[in-house]
């Protein structure tokens, strides 16, 4: 069972891959102390020129564009293009993000942008949040601890070095056992969004809630089932739901539950090309969940695992000092601490 | 001895009886007057100048409120900075630091590999995308299980007793399947 299905991937996957030509894409924040941010974008790619409509982020013909060509040492070609755009304010980016004709404007993102006044310094965040796609999935940090985690959000580039590198062991230890944890997260998710679509869709129906509880208590067997794969069989041969809900359930429910499963598709088939997102903060970085590039700016990979269950919030938070608070405040504790000695000396 | 006394005495009283002839005395004693004045009235200002701007030493409510201020400032210096510094230290542990500003490649296609082993569906076609690095991943990963059991199935193949043996067991493990 498990030779063919990887082998049916691997076949399906030799004759329908089509297109590999996505850009590289960087987009980058600079975040002023006022709230406005400059994005900027850069597109790279080796099939050839990039149209607007192959970059991950809404981009239209009012950001300042710029298009070039770098060829390598071995004569190869890279299209560059650059573009900026300055935005008042983040609610600025989120219009755009509302409007998005992307690629990938079929998932929903936002920005958020805060000022904290601390008398000594400013404090700043800014982030990016791509939105969960399963309302009903499960965080994948209940499934993973720390190191797992970290091993999770990792970006490609990262995990390959590490596994290359000296302690190849523990990682390729670690790697499989994320794997594994990852199958059964998303397994999980998925029974569970198929469950809570069934309810949805046979909402009314006598005996629904009877159903969709039993269906609930054997959410952990189901589970374990596709992790076996067993699943594909019993439920083509509908033994999963004569044996949980009885003959007759089965029957009257059988077409909510396929309706069901093409509901978990359209939101598991969701179109998602990756980008790196980078955050250029006022001051000094007090605070992120990203990586540090060689400049000090925090950086983010995307995936669409990333915001299946949970919002994908990518975050920097940052402060500037205050320099007239620092100075009022030391003199303000001079003048009071020399108040104090002038009453000594007078005693 | 007794003689050199009495000629000291009588000197001292002819020079104490010819006293020198002071004129302007009374110019004299008016500038004595006002330098001594001067000066206490310089005394005076600065003791006034200090006491103006200390002054709120001797009032005691003021002198607790300010007194309060400043260590609430003080207090609040300090908590800011050490949160400041545990942030920025817990940042340095955690945070990796990498050459890259732009991340190639994605596990992307992992999701929808798992949904269509889920449903049993067929991938359709156009609507999925992966990169060189990818599929030569899987490709390799097909060849190295393919390589790991090819020599498992040719011992399975060319001994009877134990094909039939695998087979009674897979037979066995299906009806354990059915019987859920």
């Amino acid at each position: 069972m498990k030779g063919k299905s990887i082998k049916t991937v691997v076949a399906l996957l030799t004759v329908l891959v089509t297109s590999c030509g996505e850009p590289e894409t960087v987009v980058t924040n600079i975040v002023h102390p006022d709230g406005s941010v400059t994005r900027k974008l850069e597109m790279r790619s080796e099939d050839g020129e990039i149209e607007m409509a192959d970059v991950q982020v809404p981009f239209d013909s009012t950001w300042t564009i710029r298009d070039s060509i770098e060829i390598d040492e071995d004569g190869d070609t890279t299209w560059v293009k650059r573009a900026e755009k300055f935005f008042a304010s983040f609610d600025v980016i989120n219009m755009d993000y509302m409007a998005d004709s992307s690629s990938n404007s079929g998932i929903k993102r936002r920005t958020e942008f805060a000022r904290k006044f601390k008398w000594f310094n400013n404090e700043y965040r800014f982030a990016e949040v791509i939105e969960n796609t399963m309302s009903n999935g499960y965080p994948v940090s209940d499934f993973m601890n720390e190191e797992e985690l970290d091993w999770f959000y990792s970006p490609d580039d990262v995990v390959v070095d590490k596994l290359s590198g000296p302690d190849s062991l523990r990682y390729k230890a670690l790697s499989d056992t994320v794997d594994d944890k990852t199958d059964k997260w998303i397994y999980k998710s998925l029974v569970s969004e198929w469950i809570a679509s069934i309810a949805e869709l046979a909402k009314g129906k006598q005996g629904v809630d009877e159903i969709v509880e039993k269906f609930k208590k054997n959410e952990e067997h189901i589970t374990n089932l596709i992790i076996e794969e067993k699943f594909d069989s019993l439920w083509s041969s509908g033994i999963i739901f004569k044996e949980m809900i009885g003959e007759e359930n089965a029957l009257r429910f059988q077409a909510d539950a396929d309706s069901a499963l093409e509901n978990i598709e359209n939101l598991f088939m969701i179109d998602f090309e990756y980008y790196t997102v980078r955050i250029v903060m006022p001051g000094e970085i007090i605070g992120t969940n990203g990586f540090i590039d060689s400049t000090g700016v925090p950086l983010w990979p995307t995936n669409s695992n990333y915001f299946l269950t949970e919002p994908y919030v990518m975050y920097a938070e940052s402060k500037t000092p205050n320099r007239w608070a620092w100075i009022f405040s030391g003199i303000f504790l001079l003048f009071v601490l020399a108040g104090i000695v002038f009453r000594i000396i007078r005693k | 001895m007794e003689s050199e006394e009495k000629k000291y005495q009588k000197i001292l009283n002819i020079l104490k009886k010819s006293k020198p002839d002071l004129q302007n005395t009374s110019e004299m004693e008016e500038n004595v007057i006002n330098m001594i004045l001067q000066k206490k009235r310089t005394k005076d200002r600065s003791y006034n100048i200090l006491d103006f701007i200390f002054g709120w030493v001797y009032v005691g409510w003021m002198r607790k409120a300010l007194i309060t201020a400043s260590i609430i400032i003080v207090v609040v210096f300090v908590y800011q900075q050490t949160v400041i510094l545990r942030r920025v230290s817990r940042l340095d542990n955690r945070t990796m630091i990498i050459e890259n500003q732009m991340f190639s490649g994605s596990k992307d296609e992992d999701g929808r590999i798992l949904f269509y082993r889920l449903s049993g569906q067929k991938l359709p076609a156009k609507s999925i995308i992966i990169s060189e690095k990818q599929l030569d991943q899987i490709m390799e990963s097909y060849n190295e299980l393919e390589e790991k059991y090819s020599d498992l199935i040719k011992l399975i193949e060319e001994d009877p007793e134990l094909k039939n043996y695998v087979e009674e067991k897979l037979s066995e493990k299906n009806r354990k399947k059915l019987n859920l």
